[in-house]
């Protein structure tokens, strides 16, 4: 059942996290690990683990910022969004990866 | 160990850790609740669902503490517990705790106390502004100083016409009177002092101000203006209380109140000098007459000066000498020549000029003492070596517990860290015993060094010290730890590593040794060289003291009576032998003459040579033991007669080639013919020293001017003390004022080799240790190999091998890494040679005997060494052996 699921490529995580938080907003983390793994249509298999140390790896650094909130089911739980940093972050690292896979893709295509 | 903890807890919470903890904790209990909701919608049963989500977070504690690492200086925390296990392990096994700690205290005690003895010599700023642009300048010639090989650096006086303003390239250019004087202070509490005389500008130049005060002005300096002193801070707190009114009071200095204008600033001292008192020179200027005979003006009547300058910014000595050379050569012309060296123009730093080459041995010293260092961290490695062998086990069990390579690496290195520091405090407390030791040893003649002390930065170089050796001791144990796979090899398979590395180690050890033994038996023998010499006198039972009269209080003309007063009083000491004014163990002559014309012909051209003249009474040659080779000695009647010469065996075939002197005359002062009555022994300043030709007369009367200071000796049958107290009591007969300290000439003379036998001794001793570390290391290596092979030598022994052959082939092996390193180490010691090559004395660096003698002391040392164990492992049973495991 897992052998079909590819790994999560290392540092792709941030990347993720960074643009759905970018264009759905506020969420907290199940709802990002959700989303995630929903758009990834169940291709990527994702340790939920990582995702936490993961998140606050993201806001130390100043790129995301988090609040307490109430959940859909009125639970308390924190909601993660991007700030102007992020979105600076988000950019540059959306750039490079599109160079990588472009590069990858000509690659592959047989360009060598 | 509480207080550690604490501190890191204290540290973790000022960082909130614990709120990141909470916050991830309840995260994930909130991602499991919305996951386990999920689950039962899509039809688990509840337990089921959690445990599913549960299993979709993964190891949940594994997150908890990545976030913790994340969020937590568990540095902090991690050291805490390597600390606590390693002593924890250290109680365990103190025999090992304590003889790393030892050795290391010994290795670090030794090189922070020569540190702290040679900072202030090597390293220490000097107490100027930008003193790295202070240089000393002038025409130097070797000798001639009160210490055997002090360079000299002079000027001759002139120097005024052509250095005002200052030559390129430099900003200033300052004097002092070569010879810092006595003076004496003639009101209440007398006392005498040192009264150097300055150039105005010298404060200025050497970028200080008085503490309280003005500094001199060129007025104070001209020749006859009013007299004017700046006082030392200590003058001005023991004189007068450290009271600011002392500014415009006045000092009697030789009977002649000077007012006060300044006081110096605490810790000032002079360059390679010492003063309590400052005064304006008032050089009277050059008369426009005076003209050598090739027509040129004399610059340099009247004595020479000492001169620094200071460097424009950017420029180095040597471009400054190449520049200032011809000046220098121009205004040297006439110097008085104090010995056959014709000298150069020098530009030197102002620390060379202060430290003189002190700095030399001081290097060696600091060398000898890092390889000291070296040795002991060596040393400790392979005791931990050693350690980390029966700990792999130990080790083992950590890592299948989890910990990772960098973290037993890190232990291993917490370890040696704690048994640096352990051992550099203990090593501080044994500095702080050796540099008292070194400071008393050590010769005046290293500047300053009864001033070392430990202070903060002897300290701070310690700690890094300590720390370099700790790193150094524990990244090996640290490598192999890393090295080693842990679980899957058993003993052997890491230990079959290792041997080799311990091999190096000990053959590092002896190489060093043997370098340092090599320098040792080399400064050894050169201080034997330079005991034998013959200085041509007989130092033994002779007593010595000089006595300087105050102009103020002893004008011309009663100088000389006191003097002879006093020689009659001292004949009278009970148990004298002979008594005599003069001192051949000081170059101090009366005077410095070029060859002297002898049976009344016109005076020889100027080659060079230059004759001491020697004012001695009779009894001179019989008081010092010189002796008399052709003639006689001088009479009390020859006092009253004719004026007659002794001359030294090289003035007589300088003066008489080939010929007795005997009855011919030479020309002692314009016109003063001497007959020459005898010949004497030639006699050194000092052992390196050749010796020079003297002129020996009795001292004249009635001459315009008159010595104020002179020497008197005994030769007594009595003790050295009774001798002292007695002559004292001489002197304050006739007028206690004058302030005598006598004492046996033999301590002058073993003054003359004191440095060459502080720097040998000391070497030896630094020698002496690393032998004796290198001796440990190779034991503890030694018996660390027989007893791993216990087995093997069981099992050979079982075979039929006969102890001896065991005990042999223990010898052999211990041997060859005795070889390898005695090779290398002659490797090392042939290629530093040049370090030590100053230091010598009538032996070759690559003398033979030196060389052999240390090889000789090392193989018999680390022979004895692994004898124990060579012997332990002929006598292994093996039945018990083969038991064993």
């Amino acid at each position: 059942m897992q052998k079909n699921k590819a790994e999560l490529l290392q540092g792709t995580l941030d990347l993720l996290v960074l643009k759905t938080v970018e264009t759905m907003g506020p969420l907290h983390g199940w709802a990002i690990a959700k989303r995630i793994e929903q758009i990834s249509e169940d291709l990527l298999e994702m340790k939920y683990g990582t995702l936490y140390p993961a998140l606050m790896r993201l806001e130390q650094r100043g790129w995301i910022s988090s609040e307490w909130g109430a959940s859909e089911n009125n639970r308390r739980a924190r909601f993660y969004s991007i700030t102007r940093q992020g979105r600076k972050q988000l950019a540059r690292e959306a750039k490079s990866w599109e160079q990588m896979a472009a590069f990858i893709a000509r690659v592959l295509g047989g360009a060598l | 160990m509480m207080t550690f903890r604490s501190l890191a807890s204290r540290l973790c919470a000022l960082l909130r850790p614990r709120e990141w903890d909470e916050r991830v904790d309840e995260e994930l209990e909130f991602h499991i609740g919305m996951q386990t909701e999920e689950n039962i919608r899509r039809g688990m049963a509840p337990l089921d669902a959690r445990a599913a989500a549960h299993r979709k977070i993964g190891n949940r504690t594994q997150v908890c503490e990545e976030v913790h690492r994340m969020n937590t200086i568990s540095f902090v925390e991690e050291t805490a517990g390597n600390v606590r296990i390693s002593l924890r392990t250290m109680r365990r096994n103190p025999g090992f705790a304590l003889t790393a700690v030892l050795v290391l205290a010994l290795g670090l005690g030794a090189s922070t106390a020569m540190f702290g003895a040679l900072d202030r010599i090597l390293f220490r700023p000097l107490p100027y502004a930008d003193a790295d642009r202070l240089v000393n300048l002038g025409w130097t010639q070797r000798g001639g100083g009160a210490t055997p090989g002090q360079m000299l650096t002079l000027i001759g006086r002139g120097y005024r016409e052509n250095w005002k303003p200052a030559p390129d390239p430099l900003t200033a250019v300052t004097t002092i009177v070569r010879s810092v004087e006595t003076c004496d202070v003639t009101e209440q509490q007398p006392e005498r002092l040192r009264c150097a005389r300055v150039e105005s500008n010298f404060l200025q130049t050497m970028g200080v101000r008085p503490a309280l005060g003005r500094d001199f002005t060129p007025e104070d300096d001209v020749r006859g203006a009013p007299p004017v002193a700046i006082i030392s801070h200590e003058v001005w707190t023991r004189r007068f209380g450290a009271d600011p009114g002392a500014i415009g009071r006045t000092i009697e200095l030789n009977g002649r109140p000077i007012p006060i204008v300044g006081v110096l600033s605490e810790g000032f001292t002079l360059p390679a000098a010492d003063a309590e008192i400052l005064q304006p020179q008032q050089i009277f200027p050059l008369p426009p007459d005076m003209v050598m005979p090739d027509g040129r003006r004399a610059m340099n009547v009247g004595g020479s000066l000492t001169v620094f300058g200071r460097l424009k910014p950017g420029i180095t000595p040597e471009q400054a000498r190449s520049a200032l050379a011809p000046l220098i050569e121009e205004n040297e012309k006439g110097l008085p020549r104090v010995s056959e060296d014709q000298g150069q123009p020098r530009v030197a730093p102002l620390r060379d000029y202060m430290v003189g080459d002190a700095s030399r041995a001081a290097w060696l010293l600091l060398g000898a003492v890092a390889g000291l260092l070296l040795i002991a961290c060596v040393n400790v490695a392979n005791l931990i070596l050693a350690r980390i062998a029966a700990r792999n086990r130990e080790f083992a069990v950590r890592s299948a517990l989890g910990a990772g390579r960098g973290r037993l690496a890190r232990l291993a290195l917490t370890e040696s860290l704690l048994l640096a520091v352990a051992g550099g405090g203990l090593g501080l407390l044994l500095a702080a015993g050796m540099l008292r030791v070194f400071v008393q040893l050590a010769p005046s003649s290293i500047p300053e060094i009864e001033q070392a002390s430990l202070d903060l930065r002897v300290f701070a170089v310690a700690a890094v010290l300590a720390l370099a050796a700790g790193t150094v001791v524990g990244i090996w144990p640290a490598l192999s730890v890393l090295r080693s796979r842990a679980l899957q090899c058993g003993a052997r398979g890491a230990a079959a590593a290792r041997p080799r590395m311990r091999f190096t180690l000990v053959t590092v050890q002896i190489a060093l040794t043997v370098a340092m033994l090599a320098g040792s038996a080399l400064l050894l023998r050169t201080l034997w060289n330079l005991v034998a010499v013959p200085l041509g006198y007989e130092s033994e039972r002779v007593v010595i003291m000089n006595v300087a009269l105050t102009p103020a209080l002893y004008p011309t003309g009663s100088r000389l009576p006191f003097f002879e007063r006093l020689l009659e009083r001292i004949r009278e000491i009970p148990g004298t032998a002979a008594a005599t004014m003069g001192n051949p163990a000081r170059p101090g002559a009366v005077g410095i003459v070029t060859s002297p014309s002898v049976d009344r012909r016109p005076r020889p051209p100027d080659d060079g040579t230059r004759f001491r003249v020697r004012e001695v009474t009779p009894g001179y040659f019989q008081t010092f033991g010189i002796s008399i080779l052709r003639g006689r000695a001088f009479e009390e009647s020859d006092r009253r007669a004719k004026p007659v010469a002794i001359l030294s065996e090289s003035a007589a075939q300088i003066l008489f080639p080939g010929q007795d002197p005997i009855g011919h005359t030479v020309d002692v002062f314009v016109n003063e013919w001497a007959d020459v009555v005898g010949v004497a022994r030639d006699i050194r300043d000092g052992p390196t020293q050749k010796p020079e030709p003297e002129l020996y007369i009795l001292p004249r009367r009635n001459l315009p001017f008159e010595i104020s200071t002179t020497y008197f000796a005994i030769r007594t049958q009595a003790g050295a003390d009774d001798a002292i107290a007695l002559l004292k009591q001489a002197v304050a007969d006739l007028d206690p004022r004058v302030p005598v300290t006598p004492e046996p000439l033999s301590d002058q003379v073993a003054r003359l080799t004191e440095r060459p036998r502080f720097v040998a001794w000391l070497l030896s001793a630094f020698a002496g240790l690393a032998l004796l570390l290198a001796a440990t290391g190779l034991y503890g290596v030694a018996s660390y190999l027989v007893t791993q092979r216990t087995r093997d030598i069981g099992v050979r022994i079982a075979l039929g091998a006969a102890p001896s052959d065991i005990s042999r082939q223990v010898l052999r092996e211990a041997g060859r890494w005795i070889a390898a390193g005695a090779v290398l180490g002659c490797a090392l010691a042939w290629a530093g040679t040049r370090a030590i090559e100053a230091q010598l004395y009538g032996v070759s660096s690559h003398d033979p005997v030196s060389w052999i003698a240390a090889l000789v002391v090392l193989c018999v040392a680390l022979l004895l060494a692994v004898l124990r164990p060579a012997t332990r492992a002929a006598r292994v049973d093996p039945m018990e052996a083969l038991r064993a495991d």
